[in-house]
């Protein structure tokens, strides 16, 4: 065994050994191990179920479903929620949940592209940050600070008005306004990852920058950066809805969540509410789901938390 | 009885915030004519307008909330008369100026010169005599400044200018000469930018610099000649009228009216309906069509020049293309656009005068286009235009109904190879857009119309090939040579016979798509008996 390999197994000293011996069978990873675990934490299982439903929705829903999302059919508008329209007509007789099942395609893609890249992009600008010493790294995360001045809302709104209004730069927008956020966590678990004594070990047995970054501490910030991309996931969703709300996002006839409860907010007050309560319905499950999953998430890898078995 | 399951108490707290929350709901939407009573008996009326004013100067008020302010406070010459309205209301007869500040008048043989007798003992609200050389110092104010208001003074006519002088040979006497006969003149003199403003308060504060705004006059009255004076005033919020103490006419109904100026429709539609305004006027088609039947409230719509079109610059192409253009207004349902964007509230109509025009509108010359796909499809392949073709359509962000009509276009118009993109635009953008000098883009949709009721009026700056204000860019081959000899003619028959005979040029050209002329809408609180529709708006004439 060579000395990283020790250095290896001594990094488990931080959690398996630390803690009370788990059971056998949950020492070793299988289907019914991880269905079991994940039980165990109810808010996350109930989040997984509601987002793979939506994405069960917005995969094959429209595929099931064909109502016509674009064509006009002004006799008949604003029709009440019925066997043929579930979800009732629009304005310009459009079906809604024909409507709703694009929407959700596009909100469920967006969040996930503006929470992945987010977290890609902040978490690699904080890793090189954390990594720094001195002022190098003062400056990279000043211009982060400078960044967070803005409102998150003002700053992808200015960002989409400047680069034109549409999906993909309000998506840059909200994509820019979230950089910032990832950043700053990632650095500061690097910061405290590299003072941790297994990194410390490694630097005395000589590993390389490379392979404790690669090995030790980009592991270790992984968990954190998926529950803060989970978090962001939901921001990102009611973000784009909100761009789309005030007409910066999605343009007509583009079907998305936030462009239809403004289009149907009109409508709300004389009667016709199915117009914005479906999108809006679709909104608070996806951003619930998204909260749900990264409150287990953060339960159930963080092991100073209240499930930790220390 | 003490909870001791903290999600049972949370549970309660969350019924109990529900309650008190749909209860305030409930409140605030089921009417409460306790609100308006009260009112009545202090003789204020409240009145929410769906836009705020950006100035109350004669001279500079462009917008419908621009002059609907500024005509409260001062007098003019003249005044539209009135005609029975809908439902029990009354409304202004365009054909028909009675006289205000000036008790009478008379016109020369040739049309071009008018002479006006005032009110003898008038006065503004300040005590400053209102006679005719505050008349002469007044119209020619509006004239100098170079805004809307000298516009509206000279009838659209700039070049040479419609009005060539203005003197008082005494003090209740008012000669004005004109460069051409103008059967029009009177009902220009009845528009809030020719309003009496006092002379002596006007010079006080900043006087008049030509072509250049009186800030002080945006926000101030200048000695108030009207029915109201302004008592209060917040620029985007609210104003408050009260009764002009030394009004020469006769006294308004209601004593004190507080302007509410309220952009969101929502809030429109909650206050009307809960009797918290009492007249509302901007409020959308389907907000307005939700009262009707609504206990404590009245929907009266009258006819309105504002018309809801497409605009067809032919500076491009193949918009230059008159066959393509024409295909295009075949291939719209209007009547369905009526039923279910407008709710109903217009008619349809296709020309170049509004209804609201006539005489100079001819409902048999101007027949609405039909709905016919195949006709639309026939004239695009005699355009010779090649399909599918891609075109851009423009709207202003701010008008719901704008983009409501685009989506109905890109839907319909895709039926015949006629791909649409809507670009959707802030409301200065698309006002410069428009307004820009050649037209930089290929179509646009927009809600226009004339504040002068009559046809050369409008023709002036909406079809003039060389007008600076032809926002659709219109130019219809023959029609400016008719338009010319129209508004120089001696007598109404003859101005009428050359309007109509502009009809059949203007319909061959096809130069823009007006899909219908939009009514306008007003929600009364059941408590207000007394009600007449202008278009510049007369609060005075309103009451309980």
């Amino acid at each position: 065994m060579s000395s990283l390999d020790a250095m290896d197994m001594t990094r488990g000293i931080t959690t398996d050994t630390a803690v009370a011996p788990l059971a056998s069978d949950e020492s070793v990873p299988s289907g019914r191990h991880w269905l079991w675990r994940l039980a165990r934490y109810p808010a996350l299982t109930g989040g997984l179920v509601i987002f793979i439903v939506l994405g069960l929705l917005a995969a094959f829903g429209p595929l099931v479903w064909k109502g016509d999302t674009s064509s006009v059919n002004l006799l008949s508008s604003l029709l009440p929620p019925s066997l043929a329209h579930p979800m009732g007509t629009d304005e310009f007789g459009r079906d809604v949940l024909a409507r709703f099942l694009i929407g959700a395609r596009i909100s469920l893609l967006v969040g996930l592209a503006v929470s992945g890249f987010g977290a890609l992009i902040g978490g690699a600008i904080g890793v090189v940050a954390g990594g720094l010493d001195g002022w190098r790294q003062g400056v990279i995360m000043r211009m982060m600070d400078a960044v967070l001045a803005f409102p998150p809302l003002i700053l992808a709104m200015s960002v989409t008005v400047a680069l034109g209004v549409g999906i993909v730069t309000g998506s840059i927008g909200v994509l820019v306004g979230s950089v910032p956020w990832y950043a700053r966590v990632v650095r500061s678990e690097v910061v405290r990852l590299r003072n941790t004594p297994f990194v410390e070990a490694s630097k005395a047995l000589g590993a390389s920058r490379r392979r404790i970054y690669l090995h030790h501490i980009v592991p270790g910030v992984l968990p954190t950066l998926v529950i803060q991309a989970a978090a962001a996931f939901g921001y990102s969703i009611l973000a784009l809805a909100a761009l789309g709300f005030v007409g910066l996002g999605a343009q007509i006839p583009t079907p998305e969540w936030g462009a239809m409860i403004s289009d149907g907010l009109q409508y709300t007050l004389t009667g016709q509410w199915w117009i914005d309560v479906f999108p809006g319905l679709g909104l608070l499950l996806a951003a619930t789901s998204a909260n749900l999953i990264a409150d287990g998430l953060r339960n159930m890898l963080d092991p100073r938390g209240v499930y930790a078995r220390v | 009885m003490y909870l001791r399951s903290r999600k049972l108490r949370n549970g309660l707290s969350l019924v109990a915030v529900g309650a008190l929350g749909l209860g305030s709901l409930l409140a605030s939407v089921l009417s409460t004519p306790a609100a308006a009573s009260a009112r009545t008996a202090t003789g204020q009326l409240v009145v929410d307008l769906a836009g705020g004013s950006g100035t109350v100067d004669p001279a500079q008020a462009c917008g419908f909330y621009d002059v609907a302010m500024t005509g409260q406070f001062y007098a003019r010459l003249t005044q539209y008369g009135a005609t029975s309205g809908p439902d029990g209301t009354t409304q202004f007869a365009p054909n028909n100026i009675v006289p205000w500040l000036a008790k009478s008048w008379t016109v020369s043989p040739n049309g071009r010169t008018y002479t006006f007798h005032l009110v003898p003992g008038a006065k503004f609200a300040n005590g400053d005599p209102l006679n005719a050389a505050a008349v002469v110092y007044s119209l020619e104010r509006s004239i100098n400044t170079g805004g809307c208001g000298q516009y509206f003074v000279l009838d659209g006519i700039t070049s040479p200018e419609l009005v060539q002088k203005i003197t008082a040979p005494d003090s209740t006497t008012v000669v004005i000469n004109l460069s051409q006969a103008d059967g029009d003149f009177p009902q220009d003199l009845a528009q809030p930018g020719a309003s009496i403003v006092d002379p002596k308060v006007v010079q006080e504060h900043g006087g008049v610099v030509p072509n250049k705004v009186n800030t002080w006059m945006e926000s101030h009255i200048a000695g108030g000649s009207g029915p109201y004076v302004l008592q209060n005033y917040v620029p985007g919020e609210s104003a408050t009228l009260v009764a002009n103490p030394n009004y020469f006419g006769q006294a308004p109904p209601v004593k004190t009216i507080l302007v509410k100026f309220i952009s969101d429709d929502a809030t429109l539609l909650l206050r009307a309906r809960s009797g918290e305004a009492d007249v509302t006027l901007g409020m959308s088609p389907e907000s307005v069509h939700s009262l009707v039947g609504n206990p404590g409230t009245k929907v009266i719509a009258d006819p309105n020049t504002i018309s809801l079109q497409i605009m067809i610059p032919d500076n491009h192409s193949p918009e230059s293309n008159v066959d393509f253009r024409a295909a295009l207004s075949y291939a719209l349902p209007y009547s369905q656009i009526l039923q279910k964007l407008g709710y109903g509230y217009g008619q349809l109509f296709y020309g170049p005068y509004p209804p609201l025009l006539a005489p100079a509108y001819d409902a048999a010359l101007e027949k609405p286009r039909t709905f016919d796909l195949a006709k639309a499809k026939h004239l695009l392949s005699e355009s010779g235009v090649k399909l599918p073709v891609a075109v851009s359509l423009i709207t202003d962000g701010s008008v719901p109904l704008e983009q409501q009509l685009a989506t109905v276009v890109k839907s319909y118009w895709a039926e015949i190879g006629v791909n649409v993109t809507i670009k959707t635009l802030t409301d200065a953008n698309f006002e410069t857009t428009i307004n820009t000098n050649p037209k930089p883009y290929q179509m646009g949709i927009t809600e226009d119309g004339p504040g002068v009721i009559d046809a050369g009026y409008y023709l002036g700056y909406d079809m003039l090939c060389t007008s600076a204000f032809n926002a659709g860019g219109i130019c219809v081959p023959g029609a400016d040579a008719i338009y010319y000899k129209a508004r120089s003619a001696l007598t109404e028959a003859q101005r009428i016979a050359d309007y109509h005979a502009i009809i059949p040029l203007w319909t061959a050209d096809s130069p823009k798509i007006p899909v219908y002329a939009i009514d306008a809408l007003t929600v009364l609180n059941s408590s207000v008996k007394q009600y007449f529709y202008a278009e510049e708006t007369e609060m005075w004439k309103w009451g309980y």
